[in-house]
């Protein structure tokens, strides 16, 4: 039994002192937006996901962190874009009157598609290409930037709608989409994506694709 | 003098005549026989967990009822009653949930945000949301079981080493493990969702079980708590992890003996749906405050043993 004892003191020990001790804010926070962001692409419904993003705030609320609770803002918005919704700032511009980050602004325009207040140096990395291609109106430069953010399929879903909400519509980005959500099992995202295929096809008279696309909503869908 | 005998029990029959009118009066007025009645119309993609005479409720108090029910070929139309004394509830925008319980009876719930709106139109047919509180609680309950999976692999790796196999570390271990699997059975959930009344002895089961790992965790750290004199005061001081983690453990003690209690009284009252219908809704609360309660000290546990690296919040 003491041995045990000894054991579990080891380890916990070696434990605490191996890294710096995390506040139970700060974990659970980092919880709930993980939580937020995979329930809301899956098309969780709103009061889960409500649930997670409000339950984060107010963990973030605790410790006074105004950086990390505009992020938390921002993050939301950006998700908003990328199931090609209406992006809402919620909190983040009374937020940022108290407190303005130059990287968290940046970060803002760059989604409420104020491109010439962006700074692409701020920007985060993943971004930049995606960001001269969207500033010179480039669209097959924009579909290759987004299908280079692969390791990273929220950004990619992000950037794509990006694109689609600065008139920077091809097949490229929105397949790039529809395979970063399909690959993800992000359902509404993916839902979300194959709708506006249809819509692209139907709008460029491929009324076969389009039927193809929406049979594979009816599909999935229910 | 038979006149005036006659007189009196022709008396007595008027009086006691009127005596009784009145009180069948007075008993209709109280029921709303006399008060305009108005009736809606509801859809439902189901009649399931329907029936005529259930009640509709707001702020917990009956303020009507279902008066009959149709089949028509896209669903069912549900018509309700309402007194016009409660008709002020019923507005535009009003919406009616309809709640089942794990025990006991259904009943639809009215939830009227402004009540100031105009009054809902009586033409107007309005759907039915169906309720799925106990599915959102068995959701997270899925999504804590997943937790303490995750911790019981890496209570593997600190009992693998140790020599005595029925350490008490062990023990929680089993008992994770063992509700993790109660929960993962689907069976188990299905009758939780129906209804089942074998269903309390599940969540029982449960209970007792998350009972067994929280006093086996305490007693671990009581057992570090008496060697706090030698050790790090930050792990093992008042603000300290081993403090904090009793302080959690003391919390969800509390809540399992309210439980008990309330659990004992549940299988007693499973004859009366109305009973076990409060009894039901106290217990989902409990239940959700247990759970938050074990998040928690997973989160906690997560903290003090880093078994993966601090995650930053960075913009996606």
């Amino acid at each position: 039994m003491k041995n045990f004892i000894c054991l579990i003191l080891i380890s916990i020990l070696t434990a605490a002192c191996g890294g710096t001790k995390t506040p139970s804010w700060y974990s659970a926070s980092n919880q709930q937006m993980d939580r937020f962001e995979k329930n809301y692409l899956a098309g969780e419904k709103a009061d889960i996901t409500e649930l997670n993003f409000n339950k984060a705030v107010e963990e973030i609320k605790k410790s006074g962190d105004l950086d990390r609770l505009e992020k938390v803002w921002l993050t939301r918005m950006a998700l908003q874009i990328a199931m090609l919704k209406e992006p809402d700032g919620g909190d983040y511009k009374k937020i940022e009157a108290v407190q303005p980050i130059p990287e968290n602004s940046n970060y803002y325009s760059f989604l409420a598609g104020n491109i010439t207040e962006v700074d692409d140096a701020l920007l985060p990395r993943q971004y930049r290409k995606f960001y001269k291609a969207l500033t010179g109106k480039d669209l097959v430069g924009a579909g290759n930037a987004i299908a280079a953010i692969e390791d990273n399929p929220v950004s990619q879903l992000i950037a794509a709608g990006l694109a689609v909400r600065n008139h920077l519509e091809s097949e490229e980005i929105i397949q790039a989409a529809v395979n970063a959500a399909s690959v993800n099992g992000w359902k509404a995202a993916l839902l979300a994506w194959l709708e506006r295929m249809a819509a692209f096809y139907e709008s460029k008279g491929e009324t076969t694709k389009a039927k193809t696309v929406r049979q594979r909503m009816e599909l999935i869908s229910g | 003098m038979i006149k005036k005998i006659e007189l009196k029990v022709g008396l007595f029959i008027a009086v006691s005549t009127l005596l009784i009118i009145a009180s069948v009066g007075y008993v209709a007025y109280k029921k709303d026989v006399f008060s305009k009645v108005y009736t809606y119309t509801l859809t439902s993609s189901t009649g399931e967990n329907i029936t005529e005479g259930m009640p509709i409720v707001y702020w917990g108090f009956n303020i009507g009822h279902v008066s009959s029910m149709e089949l028509t070929e896209t669903g069912v139309l549900v018509q309700i009653k309402v007194p016009e004394r409660n008709n002020r509830v019923i507005r535009t925008g009003s919406r009616f949930y309809l709640e089942k319980p794990l025990l006991g009876s259904s009943r639809i719930i009215v939830v009227t945000d402004d009540l100031k709106a105009t009054p809902l139109s009586q033409t107007a047919v309005t759907e039915i949301i169906i309720s799925n509180d106990i599915n959102e609680s068995i959701k997270r309950v899925q999504e804590i079981a997943g937790k303490l999976d995750k911790i019981a692999a890496n209570l593997i790796t600190i009992t693998d080493s140790m020599a005595d196999p029925q350490g008490d570390m062990r023990r929680i271990l089993k008992n994770v493990e063992k509700m993790t699997s109660t929960f993962a059975e689907k069976k188990s959930l299905i009758e939780m969702v129906d209804g089942n009344p074998d269903s309390a002895e599940t969540i029982h089961e449960i209970l007792e079980t998350a009972k067994k790992i929280m006093e086996d965790v305490g007693g671990v750290v009581k057992k570090i708590d008496a060697m706090a004199g030698k050790t790090d005061t930050e792990i093992y001081g008042q603000e300290g992890f081993a403090s904090q983690v009793k302080n959690i453990l003391s919390d969800i003690q509390a809540k399992m003996k309210k439980m008990d209690v309330m659990l004992d009284n549940l299988n007693k009252t499973t004859g009366s749906a109305a009973d076990a219908a409060k009894d039901l809704t106290s217990l989902r609360n409990n239940l959700d405050e247990m759970l938050l309660s074990i998040t928690t000290l997973t989160d906690d546990l997560d903290r003090v043993i880093p078994f993966k690296d601090k995650q930053e919040i960075k913009l996606p």
